[in-house]
């Protein structure tokens, strides 16, 4: 991974884990909102450790999607392939409405790369 | 967890027992969970394999969730009623609610893909409403492999 030369840039990642439903995905809110609210510095959202992903807990990360698209940046996410999290973005047909990856340093590398200018 | 066992029969006279789980919570977000682990388990004990219980979790999460966001809108929160339901090949489950019935919603606080991903998870379903006032879910999984009890 070495020769890059934003490589030491920091990039925020917010490791969800658990369940997130519609009761759940709430807890999650204040600190999602304040990551989406520092544009300085690149979102990865890590799903890696949720065991459990419904609309509701969608609709979060959606919501997060549209404010970063506004300041053009995407949202990436760390979805573990064949995973419960997986099934449901393709059950809602959003994979295509991230920047998703199975592996983090991926994920990071493309955060970083994405940075505003 | 209530089992209620409802004989049915069959041309040969043989009364066949489909056994019918029944569970019932109050129309919360926090019930949402509780719901998805009830028939998660229901499913289990019934013979549903491994690979199967994902999608009954997610469809009756998301069909709960609707229940929890859009039937009580105008009202106190009800009941969220769950029927789990075993007969050859074929698993049932209802998701009933006591609420104000489906009605187009213009401010609705969620994505709107509820009954969507409801479509893609089972083989068959319907909403029906209920003529003494609430929304009934019904899904159909055909569990091809399992031996359900």
């Amino acid at each position: 991974m070495g020769g890059v030369v934003t490589a030491d840039a920091p990039v925020r990642v917010l490791r969800m884990q658990g369940e997130v439903d519609i009761e759940t995905a709430r807890e999650w809110r204040p600190e999602l909102t304040e990551a989406v609210g520092d544009t300085t510095t690149p979102l990865i959202v890590d799903l890696s450790r949720v065991t459990f992903l419904d609309s509701t807990g969608l609709g979060l990360l959606v919501q997060a999607n549209s404010r970063l698209r506004r300041q053009g940046r995407p949202l990436v996410l760390v979805v573990v392939p064949d995973s419960p999290v997986a099934r449901v973005l393709e059950a809602t047909n959003l994979v295509a409405h991230f920047e998703i990856f199975g592996d983090p340093l991926a994920a990071e590398a493309a955060a970083r790369a994405d940075r505003p200018e | 967890m209530r089992i209620r066992v409802a004989p049915g029969g069959n041309h040969r006279g043989i009364v066949a027992l489909s056994p019918s789980i029944q569970h019932s919570f109050p129309a919360w977000p926090g019930s949402v969970s509780a719901a998805r682990h009830a028939v998660t388990v229901a499913a289990r004990d019934l013979g549903v394999a491994s690979a199967a219980l994902d999608d009954i979790a997610l469809a009756v999460s998301e069909a709960c969730s609707n229940a929890v966001m859009h039937a009580f809108v105008d009202r106190h929160p009800g009941t969220i009623a769950i029927e789990v339901e075993a007969t050859g090949n074929r698993l049932t489950v209802r998701v009933r609610d006591d609420g104000r019935g489906m009605l187009p919603r213009h401010d609705s606080p969620g994505l709107g893909l509820g009954l969507p991903v409801i479509a893609s998870l089972c083989d068959a379903f319907d909403v029906r409403a209920d003529p003494r006032g609430g929304t009934t879910v019904c899904m159909f999984f055909e569990i091809a492999g399992s031996r359900l009890t």
